[in-house]
């Protein structure tokens, strides 16, 4: 069973006008590209990638939009700026579901999160309107090697986090592999760039009863948002890999208020996201649906499935996927 | 009309040929509410699984 993409086929059509002129169908991995222009794609494929990002996200305990965007484009021929776009959205869902699930056992700092979402809204716009400049950037063309803007940057700066993210989850793995019987690992060290903003006085000073903080500057709280809400529309990631450790070392705020914090935050965040990305037609409906209800089973299995295999060696074979698909990325870039 | 259907209609640009992508309302409000949903009916589904087994589930990766 096919389904035809239809904000997908728009951008591919707007970005690509050459592939709206085809002789003939051009099919890819789960994919194919109609002699209109128009993408359509496998259904079945989508109902087991949703269930595969699900089920890792489960397993290893991240968020999947560093790794659905890029496998939507790779995969499926979505264009990044539908891709995030789409993630984004599908983000409301699973943060909705964690919000309903956390209840009264949630402590929120409703002040805090509130001055984060004040820096977050200008991020995601930013983040948004970056992604429009580079639709409307047009192509870049190298002898005979020619290349959209959007999808050469795109494939760099998610090569650049997930390059990140798997050479820490190789390191973490490596050293759970040498050193197995070193007992718990230590304590959680603050980052140097933590302690610095700490002591940053730019006032106005506000203080967080909530979270026990007697004086911290506006400014640092607002930039947090900003920085996490910017990834959040550019990339279509949480940035709560920004938040949660800037929410306990650099704010100080207690561990159990800063998942509840950055919980409510990130509600706010997606909402807006959403809208500033469907009103400029980067979100397909049909993909969140299907992306959601996959996601949402696969992630339960993984975390059913991480209770009962947990070794380091699957972390390396995570970071390996993570590095493949890297390398995938920029196969399909130089094509 | 089928689902999929209703969703290609409400997803066309408003604006003409030619020119640049316009949301209809319908679009903006459905990307807005339909995760919502999809959401809240998820998590239902979690609690009434959870009290069936009775142990607790994942709380979900974000």
């Amino acid at each position: 069973m096919s389904l035809t993409l239809p904000i997908a086929s728009y951008w591919q059509k707007a970005l690509h006008p050459e592939l709206a002129k085809l002789a003939e169908p051009l099919q890819g991995w789960f994919y194919t590209i109609q002699t209109n222009g128009d993408l359509v794609v496998s259904l079945a494929a989508l109902v087991l990638v949703g269930l595969v990002v699900g089920l890792l996200t489960g397993f290893y305990g991240v968020g999947g939009g560093f790794l659905m965007t890029p496998w939507l484009n790779l995969l499926f021929n979505v264009p990044y700026n539908v891709a995030v776009g789409t993630d984004l959205t599908q983000m409301v869902g699973t943060a909705t579901m964690a919000k309903v699930r956390q209840g009264g056992a949630g402590y929120v700092d409703y002040k805090l999160g509130l001055l984060i979402f004040s820096g977050s809204i200008f991020g995601v716009e930013l983040g948004a309107r970056l992604v429009e400049m580079l639709k409307a950037g047009g192509s870049l063309s190298l002898g005979s090697w020619k290349i959209s803007l959007l999808q050469l940057v795109m494939t760099l700066l998610y090569g650049l986090l997930m390059g990140w993210i798997a050479s820490l989850v190789y390191k973490e793995a490596k050293a759970a592999l040498q050193a197995p019987s070193m007992g718990a690992a230590p304590a959680a060290m603050a980052p140097p760039v933590a302690n610095r903003l700490r002591t940053v006085n730019l006032r106005p000073l506000i203080s967080l009863p909530v979270s026990g903080v007697e004086a911290i500057s506006l400014w640092v709280v607002v930039g947090v948002g900003f920085m996490s809400g910017l990834l959040t529309g550019l990339l279509g990631v949480s940035g709560s890999f920004i938040r949660m450790p800037a929410l306990i070392y650099v704010l100080g705020v207690p561990t159990v208020v800063s998942i509840g914090t950055n919980l409510f935050e990130l509600l706010l965040t997606s909402l807006y996201g959403t809208l500033t990305h469907s009103l400029k037609g980067n979100v397909e409906l049909a993909l969140v649906i299907i992306l959601l209800i996959a996601g949402t089973t696969g992630s339960q299995l993984g975390a059913a499935l991480q209770r009962k295999f947990t070794h380091p060696r699957l972390q390396l074979a995570f970071a390996g996927l993570m590095f493949l698909t890297i390398g995938l990325m920029l196969l399909k870039l130089f094509r | 009309m089928g689902l999929w259907q209703w969703l290609a209609v409400i997803s066309q640009s408003a604006g003409g040929t030619g020119q640049s992508f316009t949301a209809q309302w319908q679009y903006v409000v459905t990307a807005l509410v339909a995760p919502v949903l999809i959401g809240l009916v998820g998590a239902g589904i979690i609690i009434i699984v959870e009290k069936i087994l009775g142990f607790r589930l994942s709380g979900g990766s974000i």
